[in-house]
């Protein structure tokens, strides 16, 4: 492992050590496709998944890229911080095709944007009109309170019927 | 209610076929009451396959929006008399899933519940306690909730399209809240 941490330290990335198989690479986003592209070239050829940290207090949007290489038995976790406010990235889906389908399901539930990815239609949520639902600044208490917890009378001017003792 | 209504009751509480719609966690707890080591065939209920041969709909665990889409549509499937158990505390209130986005809260208020079974699981002893319950309702003709699905159907109806079929944004302060970031 100390060899690539090496070769990525030389590359003005940071990077660092988790454990016995397992580093970490902080890069910026205009490197993102760069610095997985080398790791691809180094043997970490299967893409585990794709999540996303919102760290609402710096404005920042982290997407965490996990990578596996079953010929070296490591694992490198890619990480690179987007706006909040204006959360574009490009998609990786020429590296791995797998990548579109999480990259989906980050638009949906956080609202990036991954430009080239040709399927950003949404993935699990039904008919849904309020912002992204994972974000920090969604209130799901208050949408909970709001969709389900309604009082039985007060609903379409309906009586509603007795309830079963 | 003539004679008949009560013959006809009596033998409806004796064989009774149970569709499951295992949405959650819940269905875990079938297995052991269905075989031999609680085997709820000996109280007259087996499991069906399809809703429409169907006379008890148990819905074991959270149901998520979709899920209750779904849920809605294998209730109008079965036949009456048809009854609906409510299993687990993510029926009732919505359980650990009490604040989240997209788990509905309360079973009832979308199609009508004859029996909750409390509990976060529910063992089968409570399942078996409920079946029979069921059925002591059912020979006394007390267990009428699909009666009430047909007569208060506009409120039902209402409560379901409130949540299915949604045409503006819930929360209306969206513009302060998304300004934070």
């Amino acid at each position: 492992m100390a060899d690539i941490l090496d070769e990525i330290k030389s590359m003005d990335l940071k990077a660092s050590r988790l454990g016995e198989w397992e580093f970490e690479v902080f890069t910026p986003k205009d490197r993102l496709a760069s610095t997985l592209s080398y790791l691809k070239s180094k043997g970490f050829k299967a893409f585990m998944g794709l999540s996303c940290v919102d760290w609402i207090a710096e404005g920042n949007f982290e997407l965490v890229y996990i990578l596996q290489s079953y010929d070296l038995g490591l694992e490198a976790i890619v990480k690179t911080k987007i706006p909040r406010q204006r959360p574009v990235i490009e998609s990786m889906g020429p590296l791995w095709k797998l990548c579109e389908v999480y990259e989906r399901e980050m638009h949906e539930f956080f609202g990036i944007e991954f430009t080239g990815n040709p399927n950003l239609k949404p993935f699990f949520l039904e008919n849904w009109l309020d912002i992204p639902p994972l974000r920090k600044d969604f209130d799901t208490l208050a949408f909970s309170e709001e969709l389900f917890e309604f009082k039985e009378d007060e609903t379409h001017g309906i009586e509603s019927p007795k309830r079963i003792e | 209610m003539s004679e008949w209504t009560e013959i006809v009751d009596y033998f409806r509480g004796r064989s009774m076929w149970m569709l499951h719609y295992c949405t959650g966690c819940g269905a875990i707890e079938l297995p052991p009451t269905m075989t031999s080591r609680w085997d709820m065939e000996r109280f007259g209920i087996t499991p069906m396959a399809t809703p429409r041969q169907a006379d008890i709909l148990l819905i074991t665990g959270y149901l998520a929006i979709k899920t209750l889409k779904r849920v809605i549509y294998t209730y109008e499937q079965m036949q009456a008399p048809k009854w609906v158990l409510g299993f687990g505390s993510c029926t009732i209130n919505g359980g650990i899933y009490w604040d989240s986005y997209n788990v509905i809260e309360r079973l009832d208020k979308y199609i009508p519940v004859d029996i909750y079974i409390a509990g976060c699981m529910p063992r089968p002893e409570a399942i078996l306690d409920a079946f029979v319950k069921l059925k002591e309702m059912v020979q006394k003709g007390e267990a009428k909730g699909y009666e009430k699905y047909v007569k208060n159907y506009d409120w039902y109806k209402a409560n379901q399209d409130r949540v299915l079929k949604r045409t503006s944004p819930v929360l209306k302060e969206i513009e302060k809240v998304t300004k934070i970031g």
